[in-house]
């Protein structure tokens, strides 16, 4: 199991110029960061899942023209 | 005939059939309740009176003529504005869409359409469909009609709200983390989520790809199965629609339940329930049981990570379909969905596939689970509707938040697929509707709504109305 740091909202606001492509002000980095700490806790549950060889329910079809999209 | 807006869609069917009532008559009976009560839910954002009222004639004189298309034809709906119509402004509740005005129609509506149900407008949303409570819409909130200071539920509300309210017969929703049951749930009537892959989602502006569902709110379990019964059947515009034989959803209300296995996943669904909400789908269980079903408490492993996974999806699938309006016109959402959506920024990638590969592991738990019993029985929601903006709520002692507590025990069906129904099954100490949730096997929306119909023949919940 990883070990977490608590989010920053200068990493957020890093994240949202850098990598999204949607730059955010401090103030709204601070909000974030508060909320998706929150977040962050449900999501590391899921990470000690027992999931190892359990595949994603997203499945692939192939495209076939004049049918599926 | 008194007040036409009581009758039913099976009621409203059979006199149009039977030529005793007029579409043109049941359809200006509407359109009046609309004008005299609309204002206080805020339920339909756009009216189409002529529209409507054309339709209607229209199915008069081909009745007349001996063409009956059958039950829903001459029935007046409503669309929520998530659904996309030709010709008719369709907003999602989003100044995103203020004036969009679509080519064509959801697949969902033009098959009602050719059904020949008559369309008086479009219901307000919670915005693209984007949270749980209706508050949230370029409207302004929607209201719930059994007391106007509270929610509707959402995001659906406006189907919720104007169905309860005999605004319409019957309307359209869509349901991702529980869009169409939570509204259903908290107005006090009868909500239908497919399984997931029964109907198509095209034309339906999505939240999530992979956990969006599109069905029916109504009065009752019966008229589901009739508004339902045009929608499934392969589409070429959605990948996602199962090729399947569509059975004939009244004709399977029929019969009795003796012998029927209900399972009562007592944790999660109930022991982090309010008390009342627990009690009431207990006596709605209770009264399954007088009717000769067998009841089982059953466990479901793994359910503890339902939100958590529900969670995850919102914000990666939601963030990708708005992501180009985000950098651009972001300014025009709702700050609470603006919120979420750039939330959705910071998931990573493995945590998106990790939710996926949960959801094979709960629907493998579900099977396990719907191999030993026919149908799973729960309360739809572990609250009544609370006050609009209310963010949170204590429920046995523990402090959480509105929009998580009221997706608890709808979102499990969303991750899984499953079809689930809710009805309403009481009246809380708060004068809110209470309600049960009856989920089934994949594509038995047959045998849930065959239970709902058994219940509410031996019961009236479904027949109280919220007053004028």
């Amino acid at each position: 199991m990883t070990k977490r740091s608590p989010i920053k909202p200068e990493s957020l606001q890093s994240v949202s110029a850098e990598l999204a492509g949607q730059p955010i002000s401090s103030e709204k980095a601070k909000i974030h960061a508060e909320v998706f700490e929150n977040i962050m806790q449900m999501v590391e549950t899921l990470r000690e899942l027992p999931i190892k060889d359990v595949e994603p329910a997203v499945i692939f079809h192939p495209v076939e023209r004049g049918g599926d999209n | 005939m008194s007040d036409i807006t009581q009758l039913s869609i099976a009621e409203l069917g059979a006199a149009f059939r039977d030529k005793a009532l007029s579409p043109v008559e049941a359809t200006k009976a509407y359109l009046a309740r609309i004008a005299a009560h609309n204002d206080k839910v805020n339920a339909f954002v756009t009216l189409r009176e002529e529209g409507a009222l054309a339709e209607a004639k229209q199915a008069e004189v081909d009745i007349a003529a001996g063409n009956w298309r059958g039950p829903m034809h001459g029935i007046p709906i409503g669309h929520k504005d998530l659904y996309q119509t030709a010709g008719i402004r369709s907003t999602a509740g989003s100044r995103v869409l203020e004036n969009d005005v679509p080519k064509e129609d959801a697949t969902a509506v033009a098959r009602l359409k050719e059904a020949g149900a008559v369309m008086l407008g479009k219901l307000n949303t919670h915005e693209f469909a984007y949270g749980p409570t209706n508050d949230s819409s370029m409207f302004g909130p929607c209201r719930n009609p059994w007391d106007t200071t509270r929610f509707s539920g959402g995001s659906s509300g406006g189907s919720g709200a104007a169905v309860a309210l005999r605004l319409c017969a019957g309307a359209t929703g869509s349901d991702t983390g529980g869009s169409v049951r939570m509204p259903a749930a908290c107005c006090g009537i009868t909500g239908l989520k497919p399984t997931y892959g029964r109907s198509s989602r095209a034309g339906i502006y999505p939240l999530c790809w992979t956990m969006d569902h599109a069905g029916p709110l109504t009065r009752s379990a019966e008229d589901a199965a009739l508004m339902y019964q045009p929608l499934p059947g392969v589409d070429g515009r959605d990948a996602s629609v199962a090729d399947r034989p569509v059975p004939d959803y009244a004709s399977a209300l029929e019969g009795d339940i003796k012998g029927l296995k209900i399972g009562v996943p007592t944790h999660y669904f109930f022991d982090r329930a309010q008390p009342e909400n627990d009690k009431a789908a207990r006596d709605a269980i209770a009264v399954l049981e007088g009717l000769g079903a067998e009841v089982h408490e059953v466990d479901i492993a793994h359910i503890d990570y339902a939100a958590a996974a529900a969670m995850v999806l919102y914000l990666s699938e939601g963030t990708a379909y708005h992501d180009d309006h985000i950098a651009t016109i972001g300014e025009l959402y709702t700050d609470q969905v603006r919120l979420f959506l750039e939330l959705g920024n910071y998931i990573l990638a493995k945590d998106y596939l990790h939710a996926q590969r949960y959801r094979t592991l709960l629907g493998h738990a579900m099977a396990d689970v719907l191999a030993e019993v026919d149908v799973l029985a729960m309360p739809s929601l572990p609250l009544t509707a609370q006050p609009i903006g209310q963010e949170l709520i204590e429920i046995r002692g523990k402090t959480e938040s509105v929009f998580g507590a009221i997706l608890r025990n709808t979102e499990p069906f969303d991750l899984t697929g499953l079809p689930a129904l809710v009805l309403p099954c009481g009246i809380g100490a708060d004068g809110m509707p209470l309600s049960l949730q009856i989920a089934g096997r994949p594509f038995d929306e047959a045998g849930i709504l065959k239970v709902g119909h058994a219940f509410q023949q031996a019961s009236d919940w479904h027949l109280r109305r919220p007053s004028d």
